[in-house]
Parts: structure tokens; C-alpha cells; sequence
């Protein structure tokens, strides 16, 4: 009796097993297609807008899939980009702006955020008239120093009856034009993130500073400067990233050589197209620009086990 | 161990002003304490002491030199805040060296300072922690000891106990005042809390309203205050109006809607004076209803809370309901009859003096 029923039993639920088995995989696939759906806007804006031209602009720098033409591996256009000195001066040229913006901008704006925390009489006023460059385009402020401090501008009319010859920051092989541009946009931006930093320090961290014996300066360098590196270093970022790529401005008042290297990318392909070495001098970009953000979060990381939580 | 004065202190914030004619004296090694409510002035004037704020008027002095315009990284004074405060960027050990490298002491003779201030508040072990890494009692005691450690004239403390939980609070209140009985510095501490104020002081100011109130030893100022407002804040009182109807060399009489009550006499009292009898509720006994005298009444409100019992009773001849406490468990409860006994020592306040300054 008991194996008969044994052997009458068992298909029973196998056979249940089995379209249970064949259902649970076609809910699994449909949940599946459902989960790919809901990535398309995502995923495909990435793909679209990111990976697809990143890729192609690594692979024709590799002299694979140029516009218009199949390629084979090659690496002519890094030789030729590291050879020629047009190039190489470029980068360092644009390497020495972006530098100098990023120092200069984070010493005026660190000073100035921690300036902006005391109570002095004309604070709000300085406050509010910070922030007028960040409403004012590049563009706009590098006309401001073609006819305010160029070779013919207001202020070397002004200084020419004295016999006070204006030094050209118009064309200027150091860049000092270009650097004074991206400081009159990028000091604002720097003073709004660091100041915004600065003002959650408690005002007791400052107080018991003061108290224990530390006066202004010691204040503003052993507890506002450290305590503010979160915003310093997301602030040198953003400056680098913008000076080291800048373009406007150094094509409007730059020097004929050395040039930055995103004019110098852009006439590679407009003028010339020479295709490949202008992704060539692109990668390089990214890969610079890339390592200042590997930097900054390693930066980030420190800065975060140092101080989680502000009490 | 320094002496502290303040002459004359005023402080008006846009139009309110904060602090009056604030004028105090803290003895060398004395354990002052300013106690008020919320926005009384004693914060601000703990802020003129260490330099960080400036008075519009007065005087601060230190072994009777002015300071008052001597920067606050120039007074030698340390501060303790409520929120620790610790640079949350440096270590326990660096915290607390701080002071010392802004006196520009050898780092040697720095180290061997900062582990025996660490010591002193038993956190030696945790010189190499970042403050995140304490507890909030643990970071005050760095903070305490990083106070200490430069052996400030005079520590300031604002509410330093009043991030903790109760039990802390009350460990670190006795671990505060051994230690500054051990190092004998000259400690102004601020609080809202009368208990705080009354266990650790040598003598309390009562602030309200930006005025000292009056000062004095925490017991005088607990069972005799001169003020209405200060009674008060200090613990729950029962205040009973009355007129003064006899004076004799031992006591004295007042009517009051009591009834006739006598007590034993302190201050220079006239007949016809117009007073306030100040009885604390544990002074106030309880006696079952058929006791031969006290006056009759009758229970309204019990409230058991471990220690000692509250009591509310209505006195069966006015409208003056009394609160009672009693140590240990309740004997009676609500609506029961009962007499009361009040002391033969009271604190007096005068109602014809200059009138009290309302608490907040």
C-alpha cells in the first residue's frame, strides 16, 4: 500500500514543479526587460551623450574609426602631438594659467570668505558686490580688459600724458591677461563656495581658538583654512577645470604663441582637420583634468576622516 | 590665581540692552557662579570677561589692571563652551596643546604638559583619538583639559554640562569642582540650573534682566534670598504675604491670610511693614489631622517621585494652596485632612523695598 501510493503520488507535484519552474523564469525575464526600460534614460543619455563620444574621440586618437574613414591602430598622433613643440607648449601654457587662476583665485577668496564672517560696518554691501562678475559672461569681462587695460584701452590713454608706458596684458606671452579674466569670474565662484564652508565652522571652534591664545592670523591659518579644506579643494576643482579648458578668452586675447590648448585643439580641426591629433590633445586633456579630480577626492576622503562630524 | 573685577559693565544689542551696571568681584581661586534664565545677560557677561565681546561701558580688570581693551588672545583666560567646541581637525593631544603653541612653548616641555592635563581628566589613553571618536562627556573633559593646561588667570565655563545626560552631568559636576579645588584657579561658571549652581559654587550670582540680582554663598542665598525673583529661580517657593504686627528682641508677628504667624527674627522689621514670607517646601512638616496644633488643611495633590514626595494642600482657612515635600514615600493621599507645621525660620522679603526685577 505504502509504495503504491508512493509512486501514484509523486508525479503530481513534479509536474507542478515544473510550470512553477517555467513561470517563475518568464516572470523573471519580463521584471528583466522592465529593469532595461527603466535604464534607457539614464543609461542611454549616458551612452549617448558620454561614453559614445569619449570612445570615439580615445579610439581617433588611436587612428581607429576616424569620421569618414576605417583606420588601423597607430600612435602618430600622440608622437606627433609629444614631438611638436606648438603642442607641448600649449599644454604648458594652459597647465601655467590654470595653476596660477586656481592659487591665485583660492588665496583671494579664502581671505575674503574668512573676512566676510566678521561683522564689520559694509559687509552686506561687499557682500553683494562679490557676486556681480558671476551674472557677467567671460566673454563679456574679456572685452572689459581689451578696452579698460589693452594697448589703446582707458587706462594707458590716461597714463600716456605722464609718460607712464601700460604694460600689455593684451597678447602677453605669460598669459597675465588671460589669468586676470579668469580671476575676476572665478574669485567670486571660490569665495561663494569657501564662504559657504566657513560659515558652518561654530563660532565656538573660533572662539575657544581666540580665547587659548590665537590671534587673527593664527585663527584664519590654524582653524578657518583647515576647516574650510572641504570647499578650498571642491573649489580648485572647479576653477582648474574651468581655466585649464577655457577657451573664449584666450583665443580673443591670447598671445600668438604660445596658445592654450583649447585654441590650439580647435584650429588642429577647424583649420587643418587633422582629426586625430586634435583627440590626441583632447585625451590629454581629460587625463589631466581627470588627475586633478583623482587628487581632489583623494583630498576628500582625508578631510572627511579628519573632521565627519563638527560637533 | 587672579583676581577679577568688572565696574560698570553695560551692553545694549541694537535697542534692548543686555547687561546694566553689571559689577562683581571674583576673589583669587574662588568658584563663582552666574545663574539666571535664558537671556538674563550672564552669557554676555562671561563674553566681556574673556575679551570676545566689548562693553559699550565699565570696566573689566585683572589684579586690578583694566583689561578692557586688551584682545581676547591676550587676556590668558580659557573657555569651555557647551558645544565642547574642539577643533574637529586636530587630535586630543593636539586639541589640548593648542594653547601651549600659541604660548610658543618647546614642544618637549608642550608634551609633557598635555599628558598631564590629559591625566588629570583620566583620558590619557586617548591623545592619539580625533574628537568624533568621544563621547560628548569625554570630549568636555578634553575640552577641560585643554582649558586647563595652559593654566588660564581665570576659567571661564558656559554651561559646559548641559549637552550631557542627567547621570554625566552630575558625575562631571563633582570631577569639575575637585579639580578646581586641587588646582585653585579662579573659575567663573554660567548656568541656568540652580541645582548645578548651588553644588559647585562658592558663591552664586542671581542674574535677571541683564542686573545682578544679589550674590552670596549658595546656602544664604537658597534660604535667605533678598529678592523675590531670585527665591524663586533657586527652588519652589511658598510665598505668603503679610503685615508686620509685632517686633519683639526674639521674633516677630505678621497677619496674613494664614492667620497670625510667628517667626524668628533676622532682619530690622518695623509694625506695619509690608513682607513676603518665603518658605521652602521641605521646611514644612506634615502631621496627621487629630495632631494637637498646625494648621488645618487638606492634601490636593500627591506627586511620588522616589527620593521625596510632593504634596499641594489647601489650607483650610484661605485661598493659598502650599507645596509640601516630604522625604521618603507617601503617607497620605489626595483629598485626606491634615495639619501643617511651618518653621520659625523664614526669609523675609520686603514688599515696600525697591520693587523685584521679574524673572524671565
Amino acid at each position: 500500500m505504502a509504495s503504491f501510493d508512493f509512486i501514484v503520488a509523486t508525479p503530481r507535484p513534479h509536474a507542478e514543479e515544473l510550470d512553477r519552474g517555467t513561470r517563475a523564469r518568464r516572470q523573471r525575464r519580463r521584471k528583466l526587460l522592465i529593469d532595461l526600460a527603466l535604464l534607457v534614460p539614464g543609461a542611454g543619455f549616458l551612452l549617448l551623450a558620454m561614453i559614445l563620444p569619449l570612445g570615439q574621440l580615445i579610439l581617433a586618437s588611436f587612428g581607429l574609426f576616424g569620421l569618414g574613414a576605417a583606420g588601423h591602430f597607430t600612435l602618430d598622433n600622440y608622437i606627433a602631438v609629444a614631438g611638436n613643440v606648438l603642442f607641448t607648449s600649449a599644454f604648458r601654457f594652459s597647465l601655467q594659467i590654470a595653476v596660477a587662476t586656481t592659487l591665485l583665485s583660492l588665496v583671494v577668496a579664502t581671505a575674503t570668505a574668512a573676512v566676510l564672517q566678521l561683522d564689520f560696518p559694509g559687509r552686506r554691501l561687499v557682500g553683494a558686490l562679490y557676486k556681480i562678475p558671476l551674472v557677467v559672461p567671460s566673454l563679456i569681462a574679456a572685452f572689459l580688459v581689451l578696452t579698460m587695460v589693452g594697448p589703446g584701452g582707458m587706462v594707458a590713454r590716461v597714463l600716456q600724458p605722464y609718460g607712464i608706458r601700460w604694460p600689455s596684458l593684451l597678447h602677453d606671452p605669460s598669459g597675465a591677461g588671460i589669468i586676470v579674466v579668469l580671476l575676476w569670474h572665478n574669485v567670486p565662484i571660490t569665495i561663494l563656495i569657501v564662504s559657504a564652508v566657513a560659515a558652518a565652522i561654530p563660532r565656538p571652534v573660533i572662539d575657544a581658538a581666540r580665547t587659548l591664545g590665537a590671534g587673527p592670523v593664527r585663527v584664519f591659518t590654524r582653524v578657518i583654512v583647515p576647516l574650510c579644506s572641504p570647499g578650498i579643494s571642491a573649489a580648485a576643482l572647479l576653477v582648474f577645470i574651468d581655466a585649464f579648458g577655457t577657451y573664449a578668452i584666450p583665443s580673443l586675447i591670447g598671445p600668438a604663441f604660445p596658445r592654450a590648448l583649447s585654441v590650439t585643439m580647435t584650429s588642429e580641426f577647424l583649420l587643418h582637420a587633422r582629426w586625430g591629433t586634435a583627440s590626441a590633445l583632447g585625451v590629454a586633456m581629460i587625463l589631466m583634468t581627470g588627475m586633478v579630480l583623482a587628487l581632489y577626492h583623494a583630498l576628500q576622503a582625508r578631510s572627511r576622516l579628519l573632521s565627519g562630524a563638527v560637533a | 590665581m587672579a583676581k577679577l573685577e568688572l565696574r560698570g559693565i553695560a551692553k545694549t544689542y541694537g535697542d534692548a540692552p543686555a547687561l546694566s551696571g553689571v559689577s562683581l568681584a571674583v576673589e583669587p581661586g574662588e568658584f563663582l557662579t552666574l545663574l539666571g534664565g535664558s537671556g538674563c545677560g550672564k552669557s554676555t557677561t562671561l563674553r566681556i570677561v574673556a575679551g570676545l565681546t566689548d562693553p559699550d561701558a565699565g570696566e573689566v580688570l585683572l589684579d586690578g589692571r583694566s583689561i578692557t581693551d586688551t584682545p581676547a588672545h591676550k587676556r590668558g583666560m580659557a573657555m569651555v563652551f557647551q558645544s565642547y567646541a574642539l577643533f574637529p581637525h586636530l587630535t586630543v593631544a593636539e586639541n589640548v596643546a593648542f594653547g601651549l603653541e600659541m604660548r610658543r612653548l618647546p614642544v618637549r616641555d608642550a608634551k609633557a604638559k598635555v599628558a598631564r592635563a590629559l591625566d588629570l581628566v583620566a583620558l590619557g589613553e586617548f591623545g592619539g583619538r580625533y574628537p568624533r571618536q568621544l563621547s560628548g562627556g569625554q570630549q568636555q573633559r578634553v575640552a577641560l583639559a585643554r582649558a586647563l593646561v595652559v593654566e588660564p588667570h581665570v576659567l571661564l565655563l558656559d554651561e559646559p554640562l548641559s549637552n550631557l545626560d542627567a547621570q554625566l552631568r552630575a558625575r562631571l559636576r563633582v570631577e569639575l569642582r575637585a579639580l578646581q579645588q586641587k588646582l585653585g584657579v579662579t573659575t567663573i561658571y554660567v548656568t541656568h540650573d540652580q541645582a548645578e549652581a548651588l553644588a559647585l559654587s562658592d558663591r552664586i550670582a542671581f542674574m535677571a534682566a541683564g542686573r545682578i540680582v544679589e550674590t552670596g554663598a549658595p546656602e544664604a542665598i537658597y534660604r535667605r534670598p533678598q529678592d523675590r525673583a531670585t527665591a524663586e529661580f533657586l527652588g519652589a517657593a511658598n510665598l505668603i504675604e503679610g503685615l508686620v504686627i509685632e517686633v519683639g528682641a526674639e521674633g516677630f508677628a505678621v497677619h496674613s491670610p494664614l492667620g497670625r504667624l510667628e517667626f524668628t527674627r533676622f532682619e530690622a522689621l518695623a509694625v506695619g511693614e509690608r513682607v513676603e514670607i518665603c518658605l521652602r517646601p521641605e521646611d514644612i512638616l506634615l502631621m496627621s489631622a487629630d495632631a494637637p496644633d498646625g494648621l488645618p488643611g487638606r492634601v490636593r495633590h500627591v506627586a511620588y517621585q522616589g527620593a521625596v514626595t510632593e504634596y499641594i494642600v489647601d489650607p483650610d482657612n484661605a485661598e493659598l494652596p502650599l507645596q509640601v515635600q516630604v522625604s521618603g514615600p507617601s503617607a497620605w493621599r489626595n483629598g485626606d485632612p491634615i495639619r501643617l507645621k511651618l518653621p520659625r525660620i523664614s526669609a523675609v522679603l520686603k514688599l515696600g523695598a525697591p520693587p523685584a526685577i521679574a524673572a524671565q
